[in-house]
């Protein structure tokens, strides 16, 4: 469908205003199973979301149904809109703004790729991985399941106010599971990641760590209830900040009361050795974009500087409603539905410390590679809450093995705050998340 | 207008697919947010597709489209045969479980289909909540969801198979935050069923949202759990999803198949205590309806685990086929465009005898677990790792629940846990919702889950 179609659609049915939101898809899906790649999927779809408003009315309808007819879908949300509550605070969709930034967010690898080609790295991929299990004593290795994901998004939007901005680029997203026997029994670890490239070296490398970390973890045991300190792998790092920490930065919870960091600008929030920025501009990450949902022009920000809370997250409907710029952080759940204030890429930044420093100075620790479960955690009040998967316990500084059934609680404000003894040197990135590892001292565990 | 199914399933065969089968959907969302008063979100989302699956010497070839011109659906078609033939490179062998041929219409009850009834009416039933919600000074955020789905999936497959099944499901919830003295507290609850809008009418709305705003209330203060070891009695709800988690996942048969399960080999073992007996059934009610599943296979009422054994996995027509069982219907897809896994419809665990009262009574200490408010879970069926969290619960102390806690995170071992159930209730409850279900390999299906009260001693909580 024509986007000046649909906008002048808009007009013609006497909408004050009317938002097209499209996205074409074009993705190839591969599902592994017990070493081999079981099946493989290729998908092309569109979606297209138009919102649009009536005095201070809004409503949106998505079609993903191109038999749909536009004058039914018009009709529909011309009702929606005419039955709809008023917000007060509506302002209507931004205007056109210059200042594009230069974004990599196409990875040529991928557009290029076929199937065959493809279905053929993944399988090496696996190989590579299991031969470095068994390199590294595994009697037996073997890639569980996994899946992979591939393809190309065209995103446009547009708007009454001229807005009319299009970009296309490129995703990628795998996990395996790889399971090993060694004398000790049966382990297992796996990797995920989600990004704009296909990276077969970088891929390979998140393999033989996996490979290498799943031989760590056979013959776990139990350990006491108690307090520890806790060293949170980079990985581990990005699913717990993920659920707790990210949306408290949106200036929409903020306002509505759903924030602990109402009322906090430029006071001082986490430890001081804490920074976090808003980067658009890390190449071929998730959050990798030059516009936003609503077209305008994404830019890097500081949002955490020694601890202190310098700036949230804004789309254009906050930004109006605090009367500040907009800062390109509206993003969508789905087509028609409003943008929220949401990071491009969340980069929490790199400390000095290197693991082995760690582990030698800490008395008694957990360091955690995986937990399940941490997206329960609350993010208004920042209260963790995770089960660790595969940890390692260490004491005196020295690794003592590998241990299980543990259950951490806490809050991420106490966890990046007073009670944080160290971040890490090494990062993490995945899902538009960069995190180092972080320690953090005296956390309440219970175990089996 | 109907697509021509029989001419797509003809072109597979003619370009050389041994099996063809089609996955049509028309899919219908309807949704309302209600934010502090305002609605941030009204919306449709009207979405038609077609997945296509062949099978050429036993490899699989899927491709889906929402673009229906009938070239592209050829294209779509061919995409699916390409892929099917490179798998003879790198993939793996398939074969399914053959079964007779199915042909069926089904639609789903409902009295009044909720799409033509006005949308102020479905915005006054959210204004009506909100306005009593407001009269709670400790509430800084009030959002509450509607929705509505109409899901139609057509079935049809080279074998002559064609089930045509349409599913109406609504549902309402309230997300409440309260503030005081710099603590927030969230609680987030919310009703659904398969029907119409008639479904109001089993609700008092506006106590039901008290009711809701005074627990957050009163778990604002209330003090965490000490986290440690402890003698348990589970709710209906928390119950479902500890069977969803903690034995459910373990059971699929793509899992098992893969080695991913902690269940693999252990079919006549004693997994559970005596008294626990668990089914995975598409048509209870209160759940999911699922009647057939997503590759047109009924769905039959499957005993995983009978008096404690483990019986059964559940199955798609391939794992029926790899693991020496019987298609159950559990194949599942989230829509058109993603391809076939074994999933869960509603799982739940059969009432034995016990009465709630006296299953508390017969405690000296212990945590009455809530699931009012609580989030899901997670497992990792590997390991048999899984999680799960609670709404506010109440420590029970000589026998009687005596003061509220927050809500707490619960952990545990598949292999350990439900061989700890030592008293089952005589009540069963079996809910659904329409706005989230469960979560596998980026898809995500509506399932339903519940039980009777269960005491489980020795259960590891944090607060």
């Amino acid at each position: 469908m024509d986007v000046d179609f649909l906008l002048n659609k808009g007009k013609t049915i006497g909408l004050e205003g009317l938002e097209v939101y499209m996205v074409e898809t074009e993705l190839l899906n591969l599902t592994i199973s017990s070493d081999k790649v079981r099946e493989v999927s290729s998908s092309k779809t569109f979606s297209i979301g138009v919102r649009g408003y009536i005095g201070k009315r809004v409503a949106g309808v998505t079609i993903n149904d191109e038999n749909l007819r536009v004058d039914a879908a018009f009709e529909k949300l011309s009702s929606l809109i005419k039955t709809s509550v008023e917000d007060p605070n509506w302002a209507g969709f931004p205007p056109p703004r210059m200042g594009f930034i230069n974004v990599t967010c196409r990875d040529n690898r991928i557009i290029q790729a076929d199937y065959a080609e493809t279905m053929k790295m993944i399988k090496d991929l696996m190989e590579i991985m299991k031969d470095e299990a068994i390199r590294e004593g595994a009697e037996r290795a073997i890639v569980a399941e996994g899946m992979t994901r591939l393809g190309v998004q065209k995103i446009t939007t547009a708007n009454s106010e001229g807005v009319h901005v299009q970009d296309e680029c490129t995703v990628f997203s795998t996990f395996m599971v790889l399971k090993t026997v060694t004398g000790k029994g049966e382990s297992d670890k796996s990797f995920w990641i989600m990004n704009r490239r296909f990276d077969l070296a970088e891929l390979e490398s998140l393999g033989r760590d996996t490979a290498r970390l799943s031989l760590m973890f056979g013959g776990a045991r139990k350990i006491e209830n108690g307090e520890y300190d806790l060293i949170l792998m980079p990985q581990a790092a990005v699913g717990i900040i993920a659920s707790t920490l990210i949306p408290a930065f949106s200036a929409l919870n903020i306002l509505e009361g759903r924030s602990p960091l109402r009322g906090k600008l430029e006071s001082k929030v986490l430890a001081e050795e804490v920074g976090i920025s808003d980067n658009p501009e890390l190449p071929l990450e998730i959050g990798s974009r030059r516009f936003d949902d609503e077209g305008m022009p994404t830019s890097s920000k500081v949002l955490i500087k020694d601890g202190v809370l310098k700036q949230v997250l804004h789309n254009y409907y906050t930004s109006s409603r605090m009367k500040l710029e907009n800062v390109g952080n509206g993003f969508k759940r789905n087509p028609s539905s409003p943008t929220t204030p949401y990071p491009t890429n969340f980069f929490v930044h790199p400390g000095e410390v290197k693991l082995e420093d760690l582990q030698r100075e800490v008395k008694k620790a957990l360091i955690v590679y995986e937990t399940i479960g941490q997206w329960m955690s609350n993010p208004f009040n920042g209260d963790v809450k995770a089960t660790v998967t595969h940890a390692l316990l260490v004491e005196n500084g020295e690794v003592k093995g590998p241990v299980k059934g543990i259950l951490v609680t806490g809050n991420i404000y106490e966890w990046l705050g007073n009670k944080l003894n160290g971040l890490g040197r090494e990062t993490f990135a995945s899902e538009g998340i960069v995190a180092p590892g972080v320690w953090v001292e005296k956390v309440k565990v219970a175990t089996e | 207008m109907e697509l021509d199914f029989d001419s797509i399933v003809n072109y597979g065969i003619k370009l050389g697919a041994e099996f063809i089968d089609l996955r049509y959907q028309e899919h219908l969302y309807e949704s309302i947010l209600l934010d502090n008063g305002v609605v941030r979100d009204a919306g449709v989302s009207f979405t038609r597709g077609l997945g296509v699956r062949v099978i050429i010497e036993g490899r699989v070839g899927y491709s889906f489209t929402n673009i229906m011109s009938d070239e592209n659906l050829k294209l779509t078609v061919e995409k699916a045969v390409k892929i099917a033939r490179y798998m003879g490179l790198y993939g793996s062998i398939v074969s399914m479980e053959a079964r007779n041929m199915v042909k069926d219409r089904i639609v789903s009850h409902y009295g009044i289909d909720p799409f033509d009834i006005d949308y102020t009416e479905k915005i006054e039933i959210l204004n009506l909540m909100h306005k009593k919600l407001r009269e709670f000074k400790e509430i800084s955020s009030i959002t509450l969801p509607y929705a509505f789905e109409k899901d139609r999936r057509v079935y049809a497959s080279s074998n002559g198979d064609f089930v045509d099944f349409t599913r109406r499901m609504i549902g309402f919830g309230l997300r409440l935050i309260a503030h005081s003295n710099n603590t927030y507290e969230s609680l987030s609850v919310s009703e659904s069923t398969v029907g119409g809008w008639e479904f109001f009418k089993a609700f008092d709305l506006e106590e039901y949202a008290v009711s809701n705003a005074r627990l957050l209330i009163e778990s604002l203060t209330a003090p965490h759990v000490r986290p440690g070891r402890y003698d348990i009695v589970l709710d209906n709800e928390m119950v479902g999803l500890m069977l969803h988690e903690a034995f459910g996942h373990a059971t699929e048969g793509d899992i098992v198949e893969a080695g991913g399960s902690v269940l693999a080999g252990r079919i006549g073992e004693q997994v559970a205590s005596e008294l626990v007996t668990i089914v995975d059934d598409g048509r209870v009610p209160g759940g999911v309806y699922v009647p057939y599943d997503d590759e047109g296979t009924p769905k039959l009422k499957v005993f995983t685990v009978e008096n404690g054994v483990l019986k059964s996995f559940l199955h798609s027509r391939s794992t029926a086929k790899s693991l020496g069982g019987i298609s159950t219907g559990n194949a599942r897809v989230m829509s058109y465009n993603h391809s076939i896994l074994v999933r869960q419809t509603n799982t739940y665990m059969l009432p034995r005898d016990w009465g709630v009262e006296e299953m508390i009574s017969d405690m000296r200490r212990g945590i009455y677990v809530k699931g009012k408010g609580a989030l899901g879970g997670e497992v990792n069926p590997l390991t048999g790792s899984f999680t799960f969290t609670s709404g506010p619960s109440y420590i029970i102390e000589n026998g009687e629940p005596v003061k509220l806690v927050k809500g707490v995170m619960l952990s545990g071992a598949i292999l350990d846990t439900l061989k700890r159930v030592d008293a089952v209730g005589k009540d069963l409850v079996v809910k659904t919702s329409v706005f989230g279900g469960c979560g596998k390999s980026g898809q995500m299906v509506r399932v339903g889950d519940g039980g009777p009260h269960v005491r489980v001693r020795g259960f590891v909580l944090g607060g």
